[in-house]
């Protein structure tokens, strides 16, 4: 994510500054504020309070001379062993242990050298003291904010140019000689890299013997481009570009214009940025070029690993400020939901209870109507079940009565219940008569006109018959059919 | 030094802000708002049951039209029916006196009238409310308690079953005369059991009658 803007600070004791650079009007870059600590005290807050909440845009510069760089052709390694092995060669040219070091380092892609058959990548790597890193650091720490880079000037200028005026270093070699108030330094690099830097000497004489001063200049160029020549990765200097003070540069790129071979370049960085009034860019360039490198990332960083931001922090602070946003926004929608819900549901309740009382009035005569309409029901049932209609039996004796000979005597009986259901009606009789054929016929034609009797129902054959001779009281012999039948009743109707 | 006290001074500040803001959340979050989310919550078990018992009430309100218009249209005339079909159970002597007088007017005597047991084997032993107890019943019980319902003037649907037992010598005329009369008799009867044999000069009808009573509480 592209930041709007950066800052960096420079902490020199009583000079200590800090700036904010973002982005410009018509320039590349906008000089926004620039405070000397000791100068306006009272402005100090407010500036302290912005870089503390921008710590993750906050650049620190260190002093060039507190800084190497060093190109050296190395075979290929694991990032880890490259790291101890370039703090292990500082240890051994500057002392300590590798330890006390710090490093960082980038292995040329593009060039690569072949010597005794191993192939080997140019390495450019920056160191710096550990223990003056993390005083630099800790002091930035104590005014509220953690640098998210520590890094030379020299590195922050030679940035700014590859970044803004890539046409300068195209074509070979360079050599960028900055010349400031505090820091004097020339760099030495091609199109992909830097190979050196040194600091270049003060004007012990305060302008006094300016000419002698510049000629010393001019030698420190030439033995650098010597030197750049015959170093493992040999650089052909075909630009020599100067920056710094306007007076001191201007006529250092005059000399050289004369003196040297290559092609001298007046390169003015402070117009990259534009500034209010009253503002001189030109007084802090390397800060202006540390804070514009916040506008697009460092390429080399002197932050201590414990300094160093790692995933999980920002991972963490980004969780921080997440959830405190969503606790921000929850909570007050939370009590006005709650409440507002609250207070809807509860409108709703009481409206309900009302509701509710009628409901229970009209459901009380419901209720009395059901239990009265299912009383009554019972009652039908009832009245189904035992209050039917008669079996008119008295209609189907009479039937019964009209359909029966004088040839027949019924000798009993009887109607009781049908396990079917009805009335189940026996009758036991006798026909009797002179002779045996008419005992028969009457008998016959009884149980013929039962049959189409639509009162009764013949369910099973007679239960009995018996045809025998009888003698009456005057002696007489008769013929005598006796007989049991069986009906069951089904009504009147059918008279 | 000033600068560092001054700078100390504002991340103390930053610090105490930040502390504040999180005890005001907390102080808002545990009395504003878990309370009035918690309210809610509690509100929307109730709402919920509110809201099942007035479905439940509306329901019934609207069946209850219909079984009032029904009450109303036909109530009446079914009680009226059915209490002259199964009169209280004390008023039954008033029908052992019709039956004498239906004997009496159809020339018979003598006559014996009497009020027997009924045999298990008969179906006796139950009065004809025995019925199970089944969920519609349990049902109508908890209305009637849920809703207090006065049920004393409701007809009793329990009915008691009773039985007459008639004998008596008469001609096979009279007997159907008499049946015919019994038959007209204005309350539920149910002929049980006739038995006609011959006698001297007519028959001899043993009967037995079953009649139905609402019970006297």
């Amino acid at each position: 994510m592209k930041k709007n803007a950066g800052y960096c600070l420079s902490l020199d004791g009583d000079d200590s500054f800090v700036l904010k650079v973002g982005s410009g009007d018509g320039k590349p870059y906008k000089l926004e504020w620039a405070r000397r600590f000791p100068a306006v005290p009272e402005n100090l807050d407010r500036q302290t309070s912005e870089i503390a909440k921008s710590r993750s845009s906050v650049v620190q510069l260190l002093p060039g001379q507190d800084v190497s760089l060093m190109t050296v052709m190395l075979p290929g390694m694991s990032s880890k062993m490259l790291s101890a092995s370039l703090r292990g060669i500082m240890a051994n040219e500057k002392g300590g242990s590798s330890d006390d070091w710090i490093v960082d380092f980038k292995s040329g892609p593009g060039r690569s050298a072949v010597k005794g058959g191993e192939s080997r990548s140019r390495v450019t790597a920056v160191f710096a003291g550990k223990e003056l890193v993390a005083g630099h650091w800790n002091g930035a720490r104590e005014l509220g904010c953690e640098p998210e880079a520590i890094l030379p000037g020299y590195l922050a200028l030679e940035q700014l140019l590859r970044r803004n005026n890539p046409e300068i270093i195209e074509g070979g070699g360079w050599i960028l000689v900055y010349l400031g108030k505090k820091e004097r330094f020339l760099c030495v690099g091609d199109e992909e890299e830097l190979l050196l830097s040194r600091i270049l000497p003060e004007d012990l004489s305060g302008g006094v013997e300016e000419e002698e001063y510049l000629g010393k200049l001019v030698v420190e160029i030439e033995r650098s481009n010597f030197f750049a020549k015959q170093a493992e990765s040999s650089i052909e200097v075909r630009r020599l570009v100067i920056c710094g003070e306007p007076g001191m540069a201007d006529k250092l790129a005059n000399m050289l214009s004369e003196k040297a071979s290559q092609e001298v370049v007046r390169w003015r960085p402070e117009d990259l940025f534009s500034a209010g009034e009253g503002a001189k860019p030109h007084s802090n360039v390397l800060m202006l070029a540390a804070a514009a490198g916040v506008l697009h990332g460092f390429r080399y960083n002197l932050l201590p690993p414990d300094g160093r931001r790692s995933v999980c922090s920002r991972v963490r602070r980004k969780s921080t400020i997440a959830v405190s946003a969503l606790a921000a926004g929850i909570l007050p929608a939370l009590l006005i939901g709650g409440l507002w819900t609250s207070r809807v549901q509860n409108g709703f309740l009481r409206d309900a209870e009302e509701r509710l009382n009628d409901l229970r009035k009209r459901s009380a005569l419901a209720a009395e109507a059901y239990v009265h309409n299912h009383a009554l029901k019972e009652c039908q049932a009832n009245i189904d079940e035992f209050g039917g209609g008669q079996q008119e039996l008295a209609k189907v004796l009479g039937g019964i009565a009209v359909r029966t000979p004088g040839k027949i005597v019924f000798d009993a009986m009887d109607v009781g219940n049908d396990p079917g259901g009805g009335l189940r009606l026996t009758l036991r009789g006798r026909s009797v008569a002179r002779n045996g054929e008419i005992a028969q016929r009457a008998f016959l034609g009884f149980l013929e006109s039962l049959d189409r009797y639509k009162g009764l129902k013949k369910t099973r054959e007679p239960l009995y018959v018996e045809i025998a001779g009888e003698e009456d009281d005057e002696g007489k012999t008769n013929s005598r059919v006796a007989f049991t039948l069986e009906y069951l009743i089904v009504g009147g109707k059918g008279e | 030094m000033r600068n560092l006290s001054t700078i100390k001074s504002f991340m103390n500040r930053r610090r105490a802000v930040a502390v504040t803001a999180v005890m005001a959340w907390c102080l808002l979050f545990f009395l504003g708002a878990l309370p009035a989310v918690q309210d809610a919550l509690e509100n929307v078990g109730r709402i919920r049951s509110t809201s099942a018992e007035m479905e439940s009430l509306a329901e019934m309100s609207a069946a209850g039209v219909w079984f009032e218009a029904v009450v109303l249209y036909s109530g009446k005339d079914l009680q009226d029916e059915y209490d002259r079909l199964f009169p209280k159970e004390k008023q039954r002597e008033e029908l052992f006196l019709h039956i004498a007088r239906l004997a009496k007017s159809n020339g018979i005597d003598p006559f014996t009238l009497r009020e027997i047991a009924i045999l298990p084997s008969d179906g006796g032993g139950e009065d004809s409310d025995t019925e199970t107890y089944d969920a519609a019943e349990e049902e109508l019980s908890l209305i009637v308690e849920q809703f207090a319902i006065d049920v004393s003037d409701l007809p009793d649907t329990g009915l008691r079953t009773f039985r007459l037992a008639i004998g008596f010598d008469a001609d096979y005329g009279r007997l159907m005369n008499f049946i015919e009369d019994i038959e007209s008799v204005p309350r539920a009867l149910k002929l049980h059991r006739l038995s006609v044999e011959p006698a001297t000069g007519g028959i001899t009808v043993a009967m037995e009658i079953d009649y139905y009573a609402q019970r006297a509480y």
